[in-house]
């Protein structure tokens, strides 16, 4: 039954996303990070869904490629246009995508997106995919620099400072390093 | 890898990548100067150029290709985008045209003539020159469109095939001597056709992400 808590909701979702993900092009980090913790449930609710029979580790690898080509591919989002839709579709693509990588051939409407409630929170989702294997991919510095911002949550100006690297480098270097996991990933290599 | 640990990379970096249209113009540029210099080193351009371009009769095989490409190429683009409504129906116009201005030319071609015309001299050259000057405009719109979000690589493909076919047969009609429509409208129009297939097919393979 869709009643109208519901569908202000929805409505809500809609003019959040896209107003954060404004804000984030407007270089408000804090405000990119809250548009994709609230993408990501969202994301792993239709992964699982949809995921017949994938066990969750798989799952959670999937809502990692998702979440990476977003961010990837975040320069093909207008800001007059609404995110939510823009999110769907790049999602759909991408686990389409993740499904037949990994042998199975899912029908997803994107319907499927708008309609879901974002999964309850819980303890960390198990995941398969190892940061080591990725760090094992990388250039020393490039793996060094991951560990310090991934895993040790530092800022891009502190991991200049421990590396004695320009902030533009340490940033750059992020950059390529994300976009070589999504490479990665695309090879479905379990990193 | 945890979720969370992506995340907070994702989250600092702010780098983004430049727009398909961005990245068209550093492909594009080189893509032309290519084609034309291939055509004027290999075929040589036909002299005077007033006769390709002031005839009126002769004149639609330039400008025809050449409005196909300008108009298709920013629709090509148009597909790095999710959220692009894309339509690509307007293109049967240039069929529509083609077909009225062969239709004028059957009806003002003498009987005994309009074979020869049709057939011309040069339909293998200009089956081959077509796909072939349109290929590294082909190759420039794909590379593109790779730095978008294509959702629909086939049809992103028939677009692509359309702009750099388009482009590709204005630069071969300055070469060539074929002036009649029943020549020009026949076989560029097949050249075109190849071009849009092999952007199709292409599509399907180099538009993945």
């Amino acid at each position: 039954m869709i009643d109208n808590e519901w569908m202000a909701m929805m409505h809500d979702r809609q003019a959040d996303w896209t107003r954060l993900l404004r804000a984030a092009n407007a270089g408000d980090t804090r405000a990119y990070g809250l548009f994709l913790q609230a993408v990501t449930p969202v994301l792993r609710s239709v992964v699982r869904a949809r995921g017949a029979g994938l066990p969750e580790a798989d799952c959670e690898d999937v809502v990692q490629e998702v979440l990476l080509a977003i961010h990837l591919k975040r320069h093909t989002w207008r800001e007059d246009e609404p995110a939510a839709p823009w999110c769907y579709a790049i999602a759909r693509h991408k686990v389409v995508d993740a499904f037949r990588k990994r042998g199975r051939r899912i029908h997803l409407p994107v319907e499927d997106f708008a309609e879901m409630l974002p999964a309850a929170p819980e303890a960390d989702p198990t995941e398969k995919a190892d940061i080591e294997t990725f760090l094992s991919h990388l250039e020393p510095r490039a793996a060094d620099l991951v560990r310090a911002i991934g895993l040790e949550g530092k800022s891009i100006a502190e991991t200049g400072d421990a590396m004695d690297m320009s902030e533009g480098a340490v940033r750059v270097m992020l950059h390529r390093s994300l976009k070589k996991l999504a490479a990665l990933r695309e090879r479905l290599i379990e990193i | 890898m945890k979720t969370e640990d992506l995340l907070e990379m994702l989250e600092k970096d702010e780098l983004r990548e430049p727009r398909a249209g961005q990245v068209l113009w550093r492909w594009l540029i080189p893509a032309l100067i290519l084609s034309a210099l291939a055509m004027a080193g290999i075929l040589g351009v036909r002299f005077p150029m007033e006769k390709t371009l002031m005839t009126p009769e002769i004149a639609p095989k330039f400008y025809l290709p050449l409005l196909l490409g300008v108009i298709a190429m920013p629709i090509a683009v148009k597909f790095a985008r999710p959220l692009a409504r894309v339509r690509l129906s307007w293109a049967w116009v240039f069929p529509a045209i083609g077909l009225l201005l062969l239709g004028y030319a059957f009806v003002t071609t003498p009987e005994s003539q309009r074979m020869m015309d049709f057939r011309g001299k040069t339909i293998l050259p200009c089956l081959l020159s077509i796909p072939l000057f349109s290929a590294p405009i082909l190759v420039a719109v794909l590379t593109s469109l790779r730095q978008g979000a294509v959702i629909a690589p086939q049809r992103a493909g028939v677009a692509a095939g359309l702009a750099a076919g388009g482009l590709g047969t204005a630069i071969y009609a300055l070469h060539c001597t074929e002036d009649s429509p029943l020549f020009y409208v026949t076989w560029y129009g097949a050249g075109i056709a190849i071009t849009v297939i092999a952007g199709a097919l292409l599509g399907r393979v180099l538009l993945r992400w």
